[in-house]
């Protein structure tokens, strides 16, 4: 089901949440939702799901416009950390089935039992991890055409993070559908995503896919004097010296470095700390 | 009642937890209260007091849980995947069933419980009052509202229906209230209703306006026209919420 923003922008106050982006998923995927704390990414699904109006713009699903009015059917999002009723979680899961069409209450239970969650226990008994699970638990077994995932790993240890993962390529592989994440936990999702979308200020800064990082995005090092006169038609993201060695991060096509400059391909991590402007010198 | 407006009732009428303990920490004081007063009556005691029967106390559940619903619920109900139009009609008829409870529930206790204490002669009740106002010098009077407003003198049946109508518009206005008091609008409205009240009372003409209204939804002689404009005004106000939720951020 495609998806689309056109000139999108989102005002609270003064200030640009999203300022005019436009962009376009096209196939089903999980996508991740990069960006530093206040970049947009809350906002971003809020105004998909129909949460939030736009202050300008127009958000079209199948061709449908989006607002708080038309909310879409098809997009399931519970917003990480929200308010929950406190009935025991068992109750939770029931009345998220009875209140969503296409809930798989089999699937959620089997994810509760996964992560060692006692459905006896009341809301307000969890922790904030356990609390976050179940919201990503009611978010995920909808059966939905897109699922939107805000932070889902947030409080969670490496094994659940882990398990996490794995279960989100197990449902999107039983119901294959459009999965965006949002996380800032970049290279853990790389395992689990194919295409990344970057915000940063309210504006997309890239979308691509994981594989096209891996084989664009790269680090020359060497000596300044080697390492600076290669950087010309090149798109370097961001340098970092220390002394007369120098680290040039380049996203673009690959070059053949002459001797005394090595090239590495860069993290997901490091290239997102470029991309959105985290320099260091 | 389709599927997710069922589930949507069931939740908030589970969820009102606050409205529940009010009411009953209320209705058990002023129950005990006149209890009490009733045993000291019958024993040959004093009193000289007008208190309203314990029974309307329960009036309370559906003004706090009208209060309660739009104030808490709808955010949490959206946050288990509920929808605006679910939220819509599964509060109207949560409002609706709350108000079938509590009227049936203090028809009960008005025919049973408040009949007891005067048929024991521990107190007296608005007739006897009624007939005799100087017995408040000397008595415990208790009066339900559905005898003040006459809906009583019908049988239970009206006095069950006629209550239940008017329960029903009064849950609805403080729903409707509470749910745009994040809005402009809903300072507007308060600014209007307050200046109504202000303007209609000290003015005797738009006072008499006012006296009309108030018997066209309780005192009326009527019992179809009072239970038909109470459910004509429930439904124009409510409504009213249809735009306020499909614009309310989540």
């Amino acid at each position: 089901m495609m998806i689309e923003f056109k000139n999108v922008s989102k005002k609270y106050g003064d200030t640009n949440a999203i300022d005019g982006i436009s962009l376009q998923i096209p196939e089903s995927g999980i996508y991740c939702l990069l960006g530093r704390n206040g970049a947009g990414k809350t906002t971003l699904m809020k105004l998909l799901a129909g949460h939030i109006a736009a202050t300008d713009g127009d958000i079209k699903i199948g061709g449908k416009r989006v607002s708080p009015a038309q909310m879409p059917d098809g997009v399931n999002y519970i917003e990480s950390g929200s308010a929950q009723f406190n009935m025991k979680l068992s109750a939770l899961i029931d009345a998220a089935a009875e209140l969503q069409n296409d809930f798989d209450r089999d699937f959620a239970r089997e994810m509760a039992k996964r992560f060692e969650l006692d459905t006896n226990k009341k809301y307000k008994q969890l922790s904030f991890g356990m609390k976050t699970m179940l919201t990503a638990i009611i978010t995920l077994a909808n059966n939905s055409e897109i699922i939107l995932l805000d932070e889902p790993v947030l409080g969670f240890d490496a094994i659940m993070r882990e398990q996490f993962n794995t279960l989100l390529l197990e449902s999107y592989h039983a119901h294959p559908r459009v999965i965006i994440v949002s996380t800032h936990l970049i290279d853990e999702i790389a395992k689990v995503t194919e295409q990344l979308i970057i915000i940063n200020k309210g504006k997309i800064l890239l979308q691509t896919g994981i594989l096209d990082i891996d084989e664009r995005a790269y680090t020359l090092s060497g000596h300044t004097s080697a390492v600076t006169p290669l950087l010309d038609g090149l798109n370097c993201i961001g340098k970092t010296t220390a002394g007369s060695v120098m680290a040039a991060h380049i996203y673009g096509d690959r070059i053949t470095p002459p001797d005394g400059v090595s090239i590495e391909p860069m993290s997901l991590q490091d290239f997102f700390i470029k991309i959105v402007g985290g320099e260091s010198k | 009642m389709n599927k997710q407006t069922w589930a949507i009732t069931k939740l908030n009428i589970r969820n009102i937890n606050m409205p529940y303990f009010v009411t009953g920490i209320v209705f058990v004081t002023m129950f005990m209260q006149q209890a009490v007063y009733a045993i000291i009556m019958a024993a040959g005691g004093s009193a000289a007091q007008l208190s309203p029967s314990a029974g309307i106390y329960l009036w309370l559940l559906v003004i706090l849980a009208a209060i309660r619903i739009p104030l808490k619920n709808f955010r949490r109900i959206t946050n288990l995947g509920g929808k605006r139009g679910g939220f819509f009609t599964g509060s109207i008829a949560s409002l609706v069933v709350l108000s079938g409870l509590v009227s049936a529930a203090n028809t009960v206790f008005h025919y049973a419980i408040d009949g007891l204490f005067i048929n024991s002669g521990g107190l007296k009740g608005y007739e006897a009052f009624i007939q005799d106002p100087s017995l408040m010098d000397n008595n415990y009077i208790i009066v339900n509202l559905i005898e003040l407003f006459g809906w009583t003198s019908r049988g239970i049946f009206f006095a069950f229906i006629q209550q239940f109508a008017f329960l029903i518009l009064l849950s609805v206005a403080v729903y409707t209230l509470t749910a745009i008091q994040d809005k402009w609008y809903g300072w507007v409205t308060d600014a209007v209703i307050a200046a109504i009240l202000g303007t209609f009372i000290p003015i005797a003409p738009l006072r008499a306006w006012l006296v009309w209204f108030l018997e066209l939804i309780t005192f009326n002689s009527n019992a179809l026209i009072q239970i038909a404009a109470c459910l004509v005004l429930s439904v124009g106000i409510y409504a009213l919420n249809k735009p306020v939720f499909a614009r309310k951020a989540i």
